[in-house]
């Protein structure tokens, strides 16, 4: 993950994450490396609702 | 009365192509919509042509609609989608259509963001939508909000005050629009141009003063991150429901967000292809004042709506003053060196100075070129603040005509047939689910008779090869022995024309 990707930067849980422009997230691990995380993580999911598209063009 | 922003040739166009049988009323709306499009953002009459085929193919239907609030809580108009095809709905439950002029406005403004999504909604057309997903975007909700306001509404001198138009959707949002046109250092117009057209025709707007390999590498990288908080911002501002994390995103956003609008009208100075001049240093004035005036304003009205604490606005607020530093200083420098342009008579002196300007380091090294100029940060924000400013995007804003626009809405309102916009997606879903019986069915009995053809074809076949395998000739004929003869038996066997 290359730093100019990251968007937003955020600490749950005394978790440590990261959101891409492409909105992987990805949290620090050991030795300062990034992970991406499993989308069933509840933390991932719980940030999920910030990575929604506006709805006034919905498709039915 | 002839509007004095109206092209003739445009009406016929819009007359032939825009049919009242299609959307009733909404017609003349419809006329006058694309009229102040073509006119604010100078499109050309091949591209309005272009502009109202697409919106024709695509728009099927415009009404008043109830129940969009289940659809969407937070909107009073859309634009819904539905195999290929565009239904604007506008909201007749919300309780602020009175009879008010400035209410009728609000609608004919709420209308405008809607025909100009559907405008760019398909084909190469397509907005500044997510193109792998065909997904709306809040760059180009906020576009589209943006450009919408200023072909509805008259400026003010209080707009001019804060550099912007308030709007009327997205309103804590629509602020980056302004910015982002400013830290470009172009016109908003410019701006909103490209945006209500496709992705490709934005970028080159922004980069009107960049090459492309500058903003490729120096540029869009600071957007990349500024959209994806914009996302986040949105979904803080106008998410479903509410959550314990969204004080911490909604300051980590905007941080974001004001940050890169600074770093793009940094890096847009240093690589500027424009040369130094009086003007571009009266532009750059104009937009620092413009970046800074919007960014306290905007922090100031999310600020009081979210109630958050002095000490997190603060936080916010000193963040983006660190990070406008460069920009300040590029600013100033340029404006410094304008100031003694008279003196400088040496064409590579004042090429070295340019250079050292764009970078921001200039006054920093001021003795080496005679200059005496302050250096700390007071003397620069003054420099910036007591220089002449230009804008040339609002010194004769349009006067759009808005009383005949005010009259139809209030027809319309008044004679409006209500539908249940569920409901009637619902139907639209129906018939899609008969059509694929229907289709289904069709399927079946096609594979059926084709079943049916193909034993009768076969058995034609099988038959020609059997009366080929025994074809008798009549001279082979011979009488039989017991006296009957062939002819009989063929009688008997009812055979006989055949044979």
């Amino acid at each position: 993950m290359d730093k100019k990707e990251i968007a937003l930067q955020l600490e749950i849980n005394h978790r440590n994450f990261v959101i891409t422009v492409d909105k992987r997230v990805f949290e620090k691990v050991e030795n300062g490396k990034w992970q991406e995380c499993s989308k069933e993580d509840k933390d991932v999911q719980a940030l999920n609702k910030y990575l929604k598209p506006p709805k006034s063009l919905d498709i039915i | 009365m002839k509007k004095n922003y109206y092209n003739e040739e445009l009406e016929k166009m819009l007359n032939r192509y825009i049919k009242e049988e299609k959307y009733g009323g909404f017609k003349p709306l419809l006329n006058e919509i694309f009229q102040r499009r073509a006119y604010e953002f100078q499109f050309n009459e091949k591209q309005m042509k272009k502009q109202i085929k697409n919106f024709v193919r695509r728009t099927e239907k415009i009404g008043f609609g109830k129940n969009i609030k289940k659809i969407n809580r937070n909107t009073n108009a859309c634009l819904r989608r539905f195999k290929g095809k565009g239904y604007i709905w506008l909201n007749c439950e919300a309780n602020k259509y009175k009879a008010n002029d400035i209410d009728w406005l609000i609608l004919y403004e709420e209308l405008t963001h809607e025909v100009y999504h559907a405008i760019a909604y398909g084909g190469k057309c397509i907005g500044l939508y997510n193109i792998k997903t065909e997904n709306g975007t809040i760059e180009d909700e906020i576009i589209n909000e943006t450009a919408a306001i200023r072909t509805s509404f008259l400026r003010t001198s209080k707009d001019n005050e804060n550099f912007r138009k308030e709007t009327n959707g997205y309103s804590e949002m629509t602020f980056v629009a302004n910015l982002l046109a400013a830290s470009f250092g172009i016109e908003e117009r410019e701006l909103l141009k490209g945006g209500i057209q496709n992705r490709k025709e934005f970028e080159k707007a922004c980069q009107k003063y960049l090459s492309k390999e500058d903003y490729e590498n120096d540029v869009s990288f600071h957007y990349d991150i500024l959209k994806g908080n914009l996302d986040f911002l949105y979904n803080v501002l106008y998410g479903e429901e509410e959550n314990e994390m969204d004080l911490q995103v909604l300051k980590e956003s905007l941080t974001e967000i004001y940050s890169q609008i600074y770093e793009i009208a940094s890096v847009n100075v240093t690589k500027s292809t424009r040369e130094i001049t009086q003007e571009y240093a009266e532009e750059l004035a104009y937009h620092f004042q413009k970046i800074c005036t919007i960014m306290t304003k905007s922090l100031k009205d999310i600020g009081k709506r979210f109630l958050l604490r002095e000490s997190t606005v603060n936080e916010i607020f000193e963040k983006a003053v660190e990070n406008s530093l460069g920009y300040l200083y590029k600013v100033s420098d340029v404006i410094a060196l304008t100031n003694r342009e008279s003196q400088i008579k040496n064409p590579a002196v004042w090429e070295e100075m340019s250079k050292l300007a764009k970078q921001g380091e200039l006054i920093e090294n001021a003795e080496k070129f005679g200059m005496e100029v302050g250096k700390n940060l007071t003397s620069r924000y003054k420099l910036i603040q007591y220089h002449k400013k230009t804008n040339h995007e609002f010194e004769n804003p349009t006067q759009w005509d808005n009383q005949d626009v005010m009259e139809i809405i209030e027809q319309l309102w008044n004679e409006r047939e209500v539908i249940d916009v569920a409901e009637f997606e619902q139907k639209l879903r129906d018939k899609t689910i008969r059509q694929k019986i229907k289709d289904y069915i069709m399927q079946f009995k096609n594979r059926n008779l084709k079943k049916l053809e193909d034993p009768k074809s076969k058995f034609k076949e099988l038959k020609n090869n059997l009366d080929e395998k025994y074809k008798v000739s009549p001279e082979n004929l011979k009488p039989m022995e017991n006296g009957k003869n062939t002819r009989k038996h063929s009688k008997e066997s009812g055979k006989e024309e055949k044979m």
